[in-house]
């Protein structure tokens, strides 16, 4: 039986369902996306609305897609950072298997010292069906 | 004085009164094998979409057949598969017992093996998209033995013309966009859904003096997530359903839309060129055939496919050559949906095929054939065929032919959820 849709698979290595972010101390989360397949679509959003897309990334399509969110100061270029609007929000990762076969997210808690101070998602998202999408949620609690 | 009337059947009510609270509350639970909080949002949102998407779509799947039996998903291609598809034809169940005919073939494209040369990742998406050329040639290599004959080796090769349905094409991306704009609204309502649910939840079900967050990781996540969730009734279940439905239209659209651009690429059209050679040692007679294929979705579950071919056997045997034309037409008929059986992710398939040959030295043969593909996991099915030509190869009577076998596709096996 699938995990999701028609003939989707979960592997799980770590799976968090929320985090406090400590924006006064300047903590902040990274994400990674890692992508097999034709060509990947997937969007970053929150509740207010979406937010990266990844025909917005530089060289897409490509097999990594990087991106911060609330990093105190800029990162490495071509690496997109988006910011907080709300101290209570929620944000996922939606995906279309369309013409991709698997996507890993892996989603890092860091200090300003760029330090990990833990890993909140490190999952694989399979599918060998083109019809197959989903999102994973992520709730962040800063203060 | 109190006068009760009891109805007729007093023992039927009884029972009726006894079971019908348990019974109602034994509704089964949606979405309640769902390994993480997300899972269980992506099914419950499907869950709630389902009557609206029946209601919408009048016919049934619009997946559609490709021309090759390893390919629902875009990222395959239909002239051959991206990486090693193996073809494994085992014995032909016939009523001519001298016809044992075994074969095996390997096709690869020249993508499979540049990336192979490059050691690369055929699946890198740049990788893919730079070179969308070389997925447009493929070769085959084989043994076939046959009684009658001695061992022959299969050689052959593929080149699409026009390839429509590959996901990298300009034309393709501008659909896949389409689905992009798509995700995109529907994104940010599944966050607004999920972030309701999650308050709602805590509201609920939460311990008294334990904050939202370690309710959310602790309660709702890992081995805690079913029984949290077992605890809810019926009536906040429909609230959860109430929840979902208040914004369920952008996913409604989400669903439809990758339906529609996966529909138009699969049925796009295919040309391709194509050479096949069967190479007999000794007294064995060659074979050659070169042609065009053509392959087209003529209509949602309807694919057509076009063979017109230059055949030419070449014998030891002076002045005993063949040569002439072969015409062959195909219709394939998708019958069940896609994850019908045993979770294989391609369907039953029906096709009935015809072909006609007209060769110097020799009566025109006459072929038709019915061929019923069963999909057994993901990356191997199980096609049976019955064919009934005017003559065989060796006798002028009619003959009556079976085959079955077996084909893997080495890159479903190898991409398929572990």
């Amino acid at each position: 039986m699938a995990d999701f849709g028609k003939a989707g698979k979960l592997t799980i290595r770590t799976h968090d369902v929320a985090v406090v972010v400590s924006l006064t101390n300047r903590e902040y989360l990274n994400y990674k996306l890692t992508v097999q397949g034709a060509s990947p679509v997937f969007t970053f959003a929150c509740v207010h609305g979406p937010r990266l897309s990844e025909h917005q990334f530089a060289g897409h399509p490509k097999s990594l897609y990087e991106w911060n969110w609330s990093r105190p100061n800029p990162g490495p270029s071509g690496v997109p950072n988006e910011t907080s609007d709300a101290s209570d929000d929620l944000y996922v990762v939606s995906m279309s298997f369309l013409a991709a076969l698997k996507y890993t997210l892996v989603v890092e808690h860091r200090d300003q010292n760029d330090g990990l101070i833990r890993t909140l998602k490190d999952i694989d998202f399979e599918s060998t069906s083109p019809k197959d999408n989903f999102t994973e949620t992520l709730r962040v609690f800063t203060s | 004085m109190l006068h009760l009337k009891l109805p007729r059947w007093p023992g039927l009510l009884i029972t009726l009164l006894l079971f019908a609270s348990p019974i109602a509350a034994q509704q089964p639970v949606p979405c309640s094998t769902s390994i993480t909080i997300d899972a269980w949002f992506n099914c419950m949102v499907a869950h709630v979409a389902a009557p609206i998407l029946n209601q919408r779509e009048n016919t049934k799947q619009v997946e559609l057949p490709s021309i090759a039996e390893n390919t629902t998903s875009l990222v395959d291609q239909t002239a051959a598969p991206d990486l090693v598809g193996l073809a494994l034809n085992l014995a032909g169940i016939n009523d001519e017992s001298n016809d044992k005919a075994t074969s095996g073939s390997i096709t690869t494209s020249a993508y499979a093996l540049f990336a192979a040369a490059k050691q690369q990742d055929p699946l890198d998406p740049a990788f893919y998209s730079k070179y969308p050329n070389l997925r447009r040639f493929s070769f085959t290599y084989g043994q076939s033995d046959e009684e009658q004959e001695s061992r022959a080796t299969l050689l052959g090769g593929k080149i699409l013309i026009i390839n429509s349905r590959d996901a990298s094409r300009a034309d393709n991306q501008i659909k896949l966009a389409n689905v992009s704009r798509d995700l995109r609204a529907a994104s940010a309502d599944f966050a607004a859904i999920a972030l309701e649910i999650e308050d709602y939840l805590y509201e609920q079900l939460a311990p008294a003096g334990k904050d939202k967050a370690t309710f959310l990781n602790q309660d709702l996540n890992g081995a805690q997530l079913q029984p949290t969730l077992g605890r809810l009734t019926p009536q906040q279940l429909e609230e959860i359903k109430s929840i979902i439905a208040r914004r369920i239209q952008s996913h409604v659209a989400l669903v439809q839309g990758t339906e529609r651009a996966y529909e138009e690429i699969k049925r796009a059209p295919q040309l391709s060129f194509t050479f096949q050679s069967k190479l007999r040692d000794e007294l064995g007679a060659d074979e050659y055939r070169t042609g065009l294929l053509f392959d087209y979705g003529i209509y949602q579950q309807i694919n057509l496919t076009l063979s017109g071919t230059f055949d030419y056997k070449n014998t030891r045997i002076v002045g005993g050559d063949k040569r002439g034309g072969r015409f062959a037409a195909e219709t394939t008929f998708q019958l069940t949906p896609e994850d019908f059986f045993l979770g294989a992710d391609r369907p039953f398939l029906f096709s009935i095929a015809g072909s006609g040959e007209w060769l110097t030295q020799t009566r025109p043969q006459y072929i038709g054939q019915a061929k019923f593909t069963i999909p057994i996991f993901n990356g191997i099915s199980f096609p049976i065929s019955v064919s009934v030509s005017n003559q065989s190869s060796l006798i002028k009577e009619s003959t009556v032919k079976g085959r079955f076998g077996f084909t893997f596709d080495l890159a479903k096996l190898l991409s398929r959820p572990r």
